[in-house]
């Protein structure tokens, strides 16, 4: 079955199956950035903005995205052109080990600071609780969704 | 010492960081997929203990899309090890590709490769097998029972202690007397702990592609931290010369000692070579679970005997450990329990560790960041406290004394090294004291230990304990480096070195760029490519900044004096009188040349020749890192419910060669190690069965479940590594467990001596009390 | 994980046409609104999905009374972040729904797939301590039943579609509280204790005691509760009333937590949850 949706921006159709989730549909159309940690929702590696609000996309299937705006880190850095700056801070503040859950956790991000351009700590981490991570125990990449934030909130831009 | 150095000691940013932030395709699942790609499904045993009687596969390669089932019938029956440790091995042979005898719920049976996932998992689920189910063996205690089945009666296995009794390895190390070291004591403590099996769960599963190239060679992209070992061992399984494999690893998702192992390389690497067409295997995160390696878990009784002035007078540890259905690392993390904790007190004169590995019928332990130290750790920090409580000392001040110091040695770093003797050593590095010192003073030591503040039914204790590792296994690991100058005055560094994740290609480039006096970004760095970088033997036991980092040094070293004897050349002056600076040579009369012109005069002008070199490293030592870990805890005693409030780690790594990396392997560390002392446990059920098998019933730290962990960089200069540095990575998960028991008896006078402190397990020990 | 079995993805546009497709019970045919659930445990049995998602009303709407209607289609977070949520019953549901998963799955899950679930859920004990009734709908308009009645007898045996979930208003001074405990912050609960009192402290009207997780998804302690209504929300009170719910409470034993340390939780939750509503509620 055909899926249409604005993903990264573009207009796109998707070729799927009936049973296919999102993320299959996305790693297999080359959107690698999505990343498969466990396919049962409980890694967070996955996550996507889907109209705006992050979501694990092993837990949607492929076909419930027919007609939403579905944004990977690909498409993320829009207007703040070459990159968002939570990608900025992560590098900055030294978020990033292996990698592998940093795309999923910037989307989360991204999603908490346009709704809360000036959240907490504890909003912060509570925000990304559904982001695992193996490598950092989370210190320096909470810093930088704070440092993001600071900057964003500077030069008056939203998510 | 860092403000010397221009690059080293600063946190820029990691040289693959871009790539990563920006989620470009780099990790083994990520690349673009071959044409004609089969796809593998491994159908693994559903019992623990049991031998294949019959095994019909025909319905299955009926299925259209099935190209190959390969099983006990089509492979190689050779037995090796999947260790991914350096030749010869110092595990026992005792695996085969696929074996007629299965030993785990999770052990191989066959594996399908077919065009599709699906229809290699169709068609898997048609082999139809006979099993002889036979009594499992599912602990250490049935593991060493009289007439206990035997796990491996096969005769052909080698290098196993005593097959017949289950017994895998063996170590023993004395130095001194230790029945004459009690006897003379006047405060003796005894003390047993028991470890639970464990997983690394790295956020990438296994995954290996492989093809032919256009020459017909085997090339195996694989998310290992071993790729040379890989290409060694594939070779010698599969009977295909080295020159005719390479193996790359391109990023990987996080490693954790679970990828130092040719795990499952030989299938996709078998099903290329048979049909000419490439093939992938991706572990689910069930099979991550099941069917990878774990922890060894472990019982260990530590006993600690002190003169009436606390000074430690004999030290036994004996450990029993369970390496699971398989030996793979079995002899050499036994050793690691006593050889990377006992000398750090090496006060004692009478010293004695004695140790065992024993199969089960469990999942195969492995290679986990800490590598036995992690258990051994728990059984020595909390005896210590328990030793510093019988003398009526403040624990922080029997650590004090009777740690190890700079010029000191241990007799263990001769009498215990990995799976054979040691080396001698003194240590030429350490900070301990002002570890312990400023640990001490950030979270409060003085004032608030033994306070026990009560907020409602939560009431809170302090704990600490301080811990060493090694940098690199001493005259065994070997890395190598090699650098080469581009028109540009920018540098290749090819690295066989592994970077899982941890960032060392950016702290060896940082390395490289610092003797080559120029910006990092004019290091390019290549690494762990078998064709195009030269042999490291991987990314484990803590060695990659110490060894491969002084094989850059060297290489580098060696590119220098290069460009100086072209240089001379140019400048016309004296070569010891010229220096380098900021990507010049400059010439005793300020007179200068830039590199970009050296290097265009080597290529191009006079005398041409490619300035380029390539060194190697041996360590002669493993000096190890220090670190002193303090944390408060909150239990509540109602539910037993206990929450890390603070950790502070106090970490001397020699010279930080970039700051935020180093604090980001202690950060992460200390997570692991907190998970592992709270709540992570892999759950059998009375068949051998894993009930934990997904992140929602194997629970890992998430953000809420952590402190904002506080990591303090304590400068030291190592003499015989790379610009003072040390390693840094394993040694924090060695300090949640003992830190935290600690603190659970500062805080409820309860002395746990079994992991994980789950809610129950405390609420239980405090029934108790 | 791809589900290569399931071949049909329908999109009906009225809840009539959605009807059709599942009314005969075939279990082949699942509905589908958030998704999350099904994406896991969908069994190889299932060939046909009926994503009521677009359907489903997802208002959540106060009415003057004080009962709040929420929509089958609203998500979890849209529950979590609903200001007339946040005051009903002291805030109970804001205060369990931060519990539930995390923001990944509340964005997307919705409260009628979480409650047609009818498993392991912090949000059940909750409602059915705030006596929510559902609307089921079966062809014809909506037929409203208690949520605990729902779960014990109606939950996947006939064909129905949930389409919503009302929480009645309550009397003026109701005060609730909720109390879990699990190993980590995202994971299931071990146990959790949702209390409701309506009145005052000294004199206590309705009450709600209600343990799930047990591992059964909820249970009332109506010895406790009945306790507690005719003697108020004293210490003694308090403390009496935690010991009968452990007692009439019954627990399991999995390879979590044992039944014994389970019911041990009954009576500390209880009570924790009965200190928060006496100091919630008016003096």
């Amino acid at each position: 079955m055909r899926v249409s949706l604005v993903l990264d921006g573009h207009d796109e159709t998707l070729d799927v199956a009936p049973g296919d989730t999102l993320l299959d549909a996305l790693r297999a159309g080359g959107h690698t950035s999505v990343k498969n940690g466990c396919a049962n929702g409980d890694c967070g590696a996955c996550a996507v903005l889907v109209d705006g609000r992050a979501a694990a996309s092993c837990l949607l299937f492929a076909a419930q995205a027919e007609g939403r705006e579905v944004t990977t880190v690909e498409g993320l850095a829009g207007a703040h052109q070459p990159y968002h700056p939570l990608q900025q801070t992560m590098l900055d503040a030294g978020g990033v080990q292996c990698g592998f859950c940093i795309p999923a956790m910037i989307l989360t991000a991204a999603d908490l600071l346009a709704r809360n351009p000036d959240p907490t700590r504890e909003e912060i981490t509570a925000y990304l609780s559904g982001n695992l991570c193996r490598c950092t125990g989370y210190v320096k990449q909470i810093e930088a969704v704070e440092m993001a934030a600071a900057i964003m909130k500077e030069g008056g831009v939203d998510g | 010492m860092a403000d010397k150095f221009a690059v080293v000691g600063n946190s820029l940013h990691r040289v693959d960081g871009r790539a990563l932030v920006t989620g470009k395709p780099v990790f083994v699942d990520d690349l673009p997929k071959r044409t004609g790609l089969l796809h593998i499904f491994l159908l693994t045993s559903p019992h623990a203990h049991a031998r294949i009687t019959s095994i019909d596969t025909s319905r299955a390669e009926e299925v259209p899309g099935v190209a190959l089932i390969l099983d006990h019938r089509n492979t190689p029956d050779r037995r090796y090890t999947t260790a991914g440790q350096g030749y010869p091995e110092p595990s026992p042979y005792d695996a085969r590709m696929f074996d007629t005898k299965l030993r785990w719920v999770g052990d191989r049976v066959a594996a399908v490769a077919a065009d599709s996932p699906v229809t290699a998992e169709r068609a898997a689920r048609l082999i139809e097998v006979g099993y002889e189910v036979l009594e499992p063996v599912l602990s250490i205690d049935e593991a060493i029972a009289a007439r206990a089945p035997v796990i491996h009666d096969e005769e052909d296995c080698l290098d196993v202690w005593d097959a017949a009794h289950n017994i895998a390895a063996h170590v023993v190390a004395t130095s001194g007397d230790v029945n004459q070291g009690f006897a003379e004591s006047d405060a003796v403590v005894e003390v047993t702990t028991e470890t639970q099996y464990g997983q690394h769960a790295p956020l990438e599963p296994h995954v290996v592609s492989t093809y032919l190239d256009e020459n017909e060679r085997l090339v195996i992209v694989s998310s290992t931290q071993v790729p040379f070992h890989v290409r060694r061992i594939i070779g010698m399984l599969l009977d295909v010369p080295i020159h005719r494999i390479r193996v790359i690893k391109p990023r990987i998702g996080g490693g954790f000692g679970v990828k130092q192992e040719v795990l499952i390389e030989d299938l996709p690497a078998l099903v290329t070579l048979r049909t000419g067409r490439p093939a992938q295997l991706t572990y689910t995160r069930e099979q991550e679970f099941t069917s990878s390696r774990t922890r060894h878990p472990m019982r260990i009784r530590v006993k600690l005997g002190a003169k009436a002035d606390g000074l430690l007078h004999a030290l036994e540890m004996d450990v029993l450990s369970n390496t699971g259905a398989y030996g793979a690392h079995s002899l050499t993390v036994l050793s690691n329990v006593g050889s990377k904790t006992l000398p750090l007190y090496n006060k004692a004169p009478h010293i004695r560790f004695y140790g065992d590995a024993v199969y089960t019928n469990l999942p195969v332990a492995g290679a986990y960041r800490g590598y036995g130290a992690t258990q051994g750790y728990f059984a020595l920090e909390t005896a210590v406290d328990r030793l510093a409580a019988e003398l009526g000392m403040d624990p922080l001040q029997w650590r004090m004394r009777n740690h190890i110091h700079e010029g000191e040695s241990s007799p263990i770093f001769v009498a215990l090294g990995e799976g054979r003797e040691g080396v001698e050593q003194t240590i030429t590095s350490c900070a301990l004291d002002e570890c312990i010192r400023q640990g001490a003073e950030r979270i409060g030591w003085a004032e608030r230990r033994g306070r026990r503040e009560r907020h409602g039914s939560w009431v809170h204790g302090l704990g600490m304990s301080i811990h060493m590792q090694g940098s690199g296994i001493p005259v065994i690991d070997m890395g190598s480096a090699t650098i080469k100058m581009n028109d540009d005055g920018s540098f290749n560094l090819a690295v066989g070195a592994t970077d899982l994740g941890t960032g060392s290609d950016t702290i060896l480039a940082q390395i490289a760029a610092e003797v080559l006096t120029v910006p990092l970004e004019k290091i390019v760095v290549t690494s762990s490519d078998t064709d195009t970088t030269p042999f490291d033997v991987g990314a484990y036991a803590s060695s990659t900044t110490y060894v491969s980092g002084m094989a850059v040094q060297r290489a580098a070293d060696e590119v220098r004096s290069q460009i100086l004897e072209v240089a001379t050349e140019m400048l016309g002056a004296d070569r010891s009188s010229l220096k380098m600076e900021d990507e010049r040579v400059i010439g005793p009369g300020d007179e200068s040349v830039r590199l970009d012109q050296v290097a265009l005069r080597a290529l191009y002008a006079q005398d041409q020749r490619q300035i380029a070199a390539t060194s190697s490293f041996t360590p002669e030592l493993s000096p190890p890192p220090f670190l002193a870990a303090f944390c408060e805890v909150a239990v509540d005693e109602d539910t037993g419910q206990v929450v890390v409030v603070r950790f502070v780690s106090a970490v001397d790594c020699g010279t930080p060669v970039n700051p935020k990396l180093a604090e980001g392997q202690v950060e992460g560390a200390i997570a692991n190690g907190i998970g592992y002392a709270l709540f992570e446990e892999m759950i059998f059920d009375d068949r051998g069965r894993l009930r934990t098998p997904d992140y929602a019933r194997y629970k890992i730290p998430g953000p809420q479940d952590l402190p904002r962990l506080e990591t303090i960089l304590v400068e030291s200069y190592e003499p015989t590594g790379p610009m003072g540095a040390k390693s840094v990575s394993e040694i924090g998960i060695n300090a949640p467990i003992p830190a935290i028991a600690n603190a659970i008896h500062d805080a409820t006078g309860l002395w746990l001596t079994k992991t994980p402190f789950t809610a129950e397990r405390v609420w239980r020990a405090l029934q108790s009390r | 994980m791809s589900r290569p079995a399931i071949s049909e993805y329908l999109r009906p546009s009225s809840l009539e046409e959605a009807w059709q497709r599942v009314s005969s019970g075939d279990p082949a045919v699942r509905l589908l609104s958030g998704g999350s659930d099904l994406t896991i445990s969908a069994s190889p049995e299932v060939t046909t999905l009926v994503d009521i998602g677009g359907i489903l009303d997802q208002g959540i709407e106060p009415d003057e009374d004080g009962s709040i209607r929420i929509g089958a289609g609203a998500t979890l977070t849209a529950v979590l972040e609903h200001e007339a949520l946040s005051s009903h019953a002291t805030g109970v549901v804001t205060e369990m729904m931060v519990h539930v998963g995390n923001p990944l799955l509340r964005n997307f899950a919705t409260m009628g797939g979480h409650l047609a679930r009818g498993r392991l859920s912090d949000v059940v004990p909750v409602f059915v301590a705030l006596d929510a009734e559902v609307s089921l709908y079966r062809g014809s308009g909506p037929s409203d039943m208690a949520l605990a009645r729902y779960l014990d007898e109606h939950h996947n045996e006939q064909p129905h579609i949930l389409t919503g979930v009302v929480l009645p208003g309550l009397p003026g001074g109701s005060a609730a509280a909720f109390h879990r405990l699990s190993r980590t912050a995202f994971d299931f609960p071990i146990l959790n204790v949702c209390c409701r009192a309506d009145g005052s402290a000294g004199q206590v009207g309705d009450v709600r005691i209600v343990c799930g997780a047990t591992p059964r998804v909820a249970q009332r302690a109506g010895k406790a509760e009945a306790l507690v209504v005719g003697a108020g929300l004293g210490d003694d009170t308090i403390e009496t009333a935690a010991r009968v719910a452990r007692e009439e409470i019954a627990t399991g034993s999995g390879w979590v937590a044992s039944a014994e340390y389970r019911s041990h939780l009954v009576e500390v939750l209880v009570a924790r949850c009965l200190q928060d509503v006496r100091e919630r509620l008016t003096p």
